[in-house]
């Protein structure tokens, strides 16, 4: 079998199945989920951004910007979005625990993976239903 | 034996995003409870939420905080994934164009809305 100098750009090599057959624990499942919630709010930034800069260059594009976000699919992507915020905080407080060094045993790490998806939900149910409220008629 | 020292910027890269994340913490919060609420502010409304100076100075903070972060980021998740440089430095130095560009128009905007009340 030959095996190809991995410095020279990608090698053809034999892989095992790895990532289709294993089924990730909780702990990598919240890990990647960080990752992918970071890469979400690149492009939430950038749309606040956009955001400021509709309303700076001329009003109607930013009643135009934000009649997409009140739209169904608008509205479901910020609530998406709130709810990435959330995930990304969450597990970026658990990553400055870690930095502390608390919280690394296997009993701990389940336990604060569970309370990371509480949490989450909970600040995402939080952050779009008590708006609501304080919107209401009368409100 | 003696480490090599191969990223002498790795503790002050760690550094910055711990730091950048503690800051983030108040004004992500902040910002996320008042998110679901923008959509529906008129033109007139968004500045008055803006002029408050609270409100106007943590954007401000938040949108460079967040850009640096972000860039911080990106690194890490390149660093991971692909694993020759020169690819790696050009979507780096892509992403870092975009973020700048995108956090400089936003600091303007702030800056320019904020003028015009």
């Amino acid at each position: 079998m030959q095996y190809h100098d991995l410095s020279r750009g990608s090698p053809r090599r034999v892989l095992s199945p790895h990532l289709q057959i294993y089924r990730l624990p909780l702990t990598a499942l919240l890990s990647i989920s960080h990752r992918i919630t970071g890469m979400i709010l690149v492009l939430g930034f950038i749309t606040l951004n956009g955001l400021l800069v509709s309303a700076a260059v001329a009003p109607e594009w930013f009643v135009q910007f934000t009649g997409y976000l009140a739209h169904p699919v608008g509205r479901t992507l910020g609530i998406a979005l709130i709810a990435s915020i959330n995930l990304h905080l969450v597990h970026g407080i658990r990553h400055v625990i870690w930095d502390l060094g608390i919280g690394f045993s296997p009993q701990r790490l389940q336990w604060m993976a569970w309370m990371e998806i509480a949490a989450t939900a909970s600040l995402t149910l939080a952050m779009i239903f008590v708006p609501a409220l304080r919107c209401a008629p009368g409100g | 034996m003696e480490t090599p020292k191969r990223m002498p910027g790795a503790r002050m890269e760690w550094m910055l995003e711990r730091l950048t994340a503690v800051l983030l913490l108040p004004l992500v919060l902040w910002l996320t409870a008042y998110l679901p609420m923008l959509p529906g502010l008129d033109h007139a409304q968004f500045l008055q939420w803006l002029h408050q100076p609270a409100h106007a100075a943590a954007i401000r903070v938040l949108i460079l905080m967040g850009a640096l972060h972000a860039v911080l980021g990106i690194r890490n998740i390149l660093l991971d994934y692909v694993a020759t440089p020169t690819p790696r430095g050009l979507v780096l130095l892509f992403a870092l164009i975009v973020l700048c560009l995108a956090a400089l128009a936003g600091i303007l905007a702030v800056m320019v809305l904020n003028q015009g009340g």
